[in-house]
């Protein structure tokens, strides 16, 4: 096998998974400090993906200007449904868990096709189509543009969940609410800033694959399914883990598309995501919230 | 009847019990007692199968039932309650009771009227129709203690049953204790309301830091240097080399020991 | 207001711990031998079943519950007369309604179809609402159902009578499969889970497509006759309409059954506390694997029912989120953890969204679907006992209406009753004798 194949797999796959993981930043900080699951997720993605087109039509600006703002937006977003939703959800019976971000989802997702309709719609813009070349490789340069803020923001994130007195308040609010909360955290609060927070990444990460991906209601489901397959396989709760999981999840998944064609390059993902949850709950870098999911 | 083999549990690098030997022998009513995190609870899991041990192994009555799951250890008469109350909260009491009652009545009716003679046991029955999460405590470990009962143990661990109960309650659940013995049901008791413990049991087993330290009647484990120095500290557990410490010396802290407990056990919420 | 005896709950079978409503549960000692009531049993009240933390007790009601427990067990007259009615009403509208609707294809169809979606969810609701595990695969059972035997029946020739057992038992085997895969899952962890399997079921659907027709679909032979459970056109919809009322009848009493059995009390303890359940001596694994395969094999079943009867099914249609999502929606509407729950709820909005579609046609695609999710969220963040909730409410509303009604009209005593007991009606308390 040409030996170029190989790099532009290996390219393409660590790009796409850089993706994911910018787009799993976000559960997973969610997961691990509120222990929700949020099953809208996708559909975030889906409407920060729409919020970079309905920009570049309107104002002609590209979502590499726009994404911070795009950011923000969601942040605001994230904000409003925790006060709205979420925060209701916290400690009620599963049943409200469970389905009031599922009915949050759907509802979402066809706001989009009612107001939008399925059509699919791609972000016209020259630098859309642009490429880079690494030697016998080429990538898109919006990817190439992902992946660089994911590993920045991955950076960023884990310097304020360390070193700064939110983050600090974040972390002990994940590893002992009670006591958090016996130490004047105010964990409502917490609670707030991590959702907001975590939307905003996603947020980011839809406005920066905009320009990659065509953007239609139903966009969002699937990316929506890999993050979850990437937060479990990393380890619910661990950033470290979502980087891992994306770029594996990456990695496999163009690897598979590759050799057994794209229609069913997705199950093999879905099968890993039994097969972890199956035998290793915890995911690669399982942290506390983890035990919840398979650990009686 | 109950033979605790050399069962060492580990969690991660966490050794929660090392390598404990103890046996129990049918009609006794045997104390675990020992300072909190000792692994006492860890290793009733152990016992019961909601944990499988590291290493050793437990027989009851003879069979080998390490790691077996609870529901199939129940069948052989060997139960629990759990230190920490988990009624079934949306039912109502007379239900939590049933389904205990269910593994040894086929018949529905039979079952109601089971769980309704232990209910009655307990001094719940009164209640029967009440829905169990709105229960305050006592009444919460007076249906633990019921559900359980249905079960018609012939072996009964109990984590912990006085937790959080006030004087009087303790007294009535040391006479429901004794009851439930008399009936012929060896009891394993955890538990840290000393007085309750030295005038109940007839042979307490200490345990700290997952080991097994002290075994003994009562009068023995509340002289024993090695008990005393687990609870209070090597300095009041006196100087002398050999087990015992002056006599008067070992009483005054056992005694101290025992209404700190108690003091404390109190207070709980 | 003075209270007349009532007759509860009649027997101790009344308010099962499925229906979690610890009011009405009486003691058996004190039982006489009443008829069943279906009205009371459907729940006894607000059934704390329904996965919802606010407490039963809280309420008032629960008080004219436990005086009803106290008081004595025979039934009165007026009650039992008026506790037989939702049944008798019940049976009436799925004997009477289709053929009384044979006129109207489209209000017919509309009939079969709240049929077949509240069979759906009331299968959804054995292992969900019931057993506490909360799946949104359940389309997985129904696509696979639909997709066994219509590949038998098109692909094989193998008579649909014969493929419809096969799809069964194929979904049990996966419902089997999942359950142990999730065996250790936790809640939302174990949804996850399931809506992975839908998900690789869609794709590989779609994907097989000399097999399933792909993302096209797949056609059903149309060759009327019984032999192919295919019926010709003049009373088509007719026969489906009661088709679907046989299995919807079916999956109530089944589950209005299993809801009084030791299975029914076992799965209320894996509800509540699975670990407390097996330290009881509740076998939790057989337990969540047997409700698990029932909820499958019927979800299964409604799954070939519903392509021979639209004889075309798509990835789309039978192997969605949406489907998955829309049997939960029904049964959370309508009371999760009831029998009758999931009926009312798919009674309530799928005619509502179908004839509104039907009102407005310039509704764009989608609108549906956005006010089921909107419904959901409302639903459960606001609603979470579902429409039953407002059965003890509406039950004493109704009794008093009967009753000052039938007193009105100077109605002859039934057989049965006694003066003092018509009279007890409108007078203070006082024990009535059958």
């Amino acid at each position: 096998m040409d030996s170029s194949i190989i790099w532009q797999l290996a390219a393409s796959g660590l790009l796409i998974g850089g993706v994911y993981a910018l787009i799993s930043i976000g559960l997973t900080l969610i997961f691990g400090v509120m222990r929700i699951v949020n099953f809208a997720h996708g559909e975030f993605l889906m409407a920060s993906m729409f919020a970079a087109y309905w920009i570049h039509e309107l104002t002609g600006l590209t979502p590499y200007w726009s994404a911070p703002l795009i950011g923000l937006l969601m942040f605001g977003f994230g904000a409003l449904t925790h006060r709205l939703i979420i925060s209701r959800t916290l400690n009620s019976p599963m049943v409200v868990q469970i389905f009031a971000t599922v009915g949050l989802g759907l509802a979402m997702q066809n706001l989009a096709l009612v107001f939008f309709s399925g059509d699919y719609r791609t972000i016209r813009a020259a630098a859309a189509q642009a490429v880079v070349r690494f030697g016998p490789v080429q990538v898109s340069q919006s990817l190439v543009a992902a992946f660089g803020v994911a590993v920045v923001v991955s950076a960023l994130l884990l310097a304020f969940v360390s070193w700064t007195y939110p983050g600090l308040a974040i972390r002990a609010t994940v590893q002992n609410r009670v006591a958090a909360r016996l130490y004047g955290i105010n964990i409502e609060r917490v609670h707030l800033w991590t959702f907001a927070l975590g939307s905003g990444l996603v947020g980011l990460a839809g406005a920066l694959i905009s320009m990659t991906y065509p953007i239609y209601p139903s966009a969002g489901q699937n990316f929506g399914l890999a993050s979850f397959v990437v937060v479990v396989l990393g380890g619910m709760g661990s950033m470290t883990g979502a980087l891992v999981g994306g770029l594996l999840i990456g990695l496999v998944e163009t690897v598979s598309g590759f050799l057994i064609g794209d229609d069913l390059k997705k199950a093999v993902y879905f099968v890993m995501f039994i097969l972890v949850l199956t035998l290793r709950p915890t995911g690669l870098f399982g942290r506390r919230g983890s035990e919840e999911i398979g650990i009686k | 009847m109950l033979e605790i083999d050399n069962v060492t549990m580990r969690f991660g690098g966490l050794k929660a019990v090392k390598d404990v030997s103890l046996t129990v022998a049918a009609g006794d009513l045997a104390g675990l007692i020992g300072p909190n995190g000792a692994g006492k609870t860890t290793l009733f899991n152990v016992v019961c199968g909601q944990l499988r041990p590291s290493a050793g192994r437990v027989l009851f009555e003879g069979r080998d039932v390490t790691g077996w799951k609870p529901h199939r250890s129940i069948r052989l008469g060997l139960g629990r309650t759990f230190q920490i109350t988990r009624p079934f909260g949306r039912l109502s009491l007379l239900d939590n009771v049933v389904i205990g009652a269910m593994c040894r009545e086929k018949s529905l009716d039979r079952a109601r009227q089971a769980a309704l003679g232990r209910l009655a046991q307990v001094g719940l029955a009164d209640r029967a129709q009440d829905t169990a999460q709105n229960l305050p405590l006592g009444l919460r470990k007076k249906l633990e203690l019921a559900r359980i009962l249905a079960t018609r143990p012939r072996m009964l661990l109990l984590d912990e049953v006085m937790g959080g109960l006030g004087p009087r309650e303790i007294e009535e659940m040391s006479r429901t204790i004794s009851q439930i013995h008399g009936e012929g049901v060896s009891i394993v008791l955890i538990e840290h309301v000393m007085p309750a413990v030295m005038s109940l049991c007839q042979r307490i087993a200490v345990i700290n830091h997952g080991e097994l330290i002290a075994v003994g009647s009562p009068q023995d484990i509340r002289a024993d240097r090695r008990v005393i120095k687990a609870y209070l500290g090597e300095s009041v557990a006196g100087d002398s080399p050999g087990g015992q410490g002056s006599a008067a010396a070992s009483q005054t802290a056992a005694q101290a020991a025992a209404q700190a407990t108690t003091a404390s056990s109190a207070t709980e919420a | 207001m003075t209270q007349a005896p009532r007759s509860q709950a009649p027997s101790h079978q009344a308010a099962p711990p499925l229906a979690a409503d610890a009011r009405t549960v009486r003691d058996p000692a004190a039982q006489a031998q009443t008829a069943r009531d279906p009205a009371a049993g459907g729940g006894g009240g607000a059934p704390a079943g329904a996965p919802d933390a606010a407490t039963p007790t809280a309420e008032g009601s629960s008080a004219a519950g436990s005086n009803d427990a106290a008081a004595s067990a025979a039934a009165e007259p007026g009650g039992r007369l008026s506790a037989a009615a939702p049944a008798a009403l019940g049976l009436a509208a799925l004997l009477g309604l289709p053929a009384l609707l044979e006129g109207s294809p489209f209000y017919l169809e509309i009939l079969a179809l709240v049929f077949l979606w509240g069979a759906m969810a009331g299968a959804w609701n054995i292992v969900s609402g019931y057993a506490g595990k909360f799946s949104l695969g359940h389309a997985a059972f129904f696509g696979l159902g639909a997709y066994a035997s219509s590949i038998l029946y098109a692909r094989g020739g193998v008579s649909p009578w014969l493929g419809i057992p096969v799809g069964m038992a194929l979904s049990v085997a996966l419902a089997a499969f999942i359950g142990l895969v999730t065996l250790r899952l936790k809640g939302k962890y174990m949804a996850l889970c399931t809506i992975a399997f839908v998900s690789l079921m869609e794709i590989l659907a779609v994907h097989f497509r000399d097999l399933t027709g792909g993302s096209e679909g797949l056609m059903v032979p149309y060759e009327p006759g019984l032999a192919n459970l295919t019926f010709a056109n003049d009373h088509e919809k007719l026969v489906w309409a009661y088709v679907f009322a046989a299995l919807a009848l079916g999956v109530f009493l089944l589950c209005r059954r299993l809801e009084r059995s030791p299975l029914g009390y076992r799965l209320a303890a894996l509800r509540e506390d699975e670990d407390a359940a097996e330290a009881l001596g509740v076998n939790t694994l057989a337990v969540k694997l047997t409700s698990f395969g029932l909820s499958a094999a019927l979800t299964s079943l409604g799954g070939s029912l519903y392509a021979q009867y639209m004889l075309w099914i798509e990835p789309q249609y039978v192997l969605s989120m949406e489907l998955s999502t829309q049997f939960a929606l029904f049964a959370i509407i309508g009371g999760v953890g009831s029998a009758v729950g999931p009926f009312l709820g798919a009674g309530l909005m799928f005619p509502l969204l179908t004839l509104s579609r039907s009102a407005f046609p310039g509704l764009p695609p989608g609108f549906n679907m956005l006010v089921y999710g909107l419904a959901l969220i409302v639903a459960v963040l606001f609603f979470p006992k579902g429409l039953i909730a407002l059965g003890p409410p509406l039950r004493r509303l109704a009794r008093l209406i009967g009753r000052t009604g039938r007193a009105r009209l100077g109605r002859r005593p039934a057989a049965g009753e006694t003066a003092a007991g018509l009279n007890a009606a409108e007078g203070p308390a006082g024990s009535s004798h059958a």
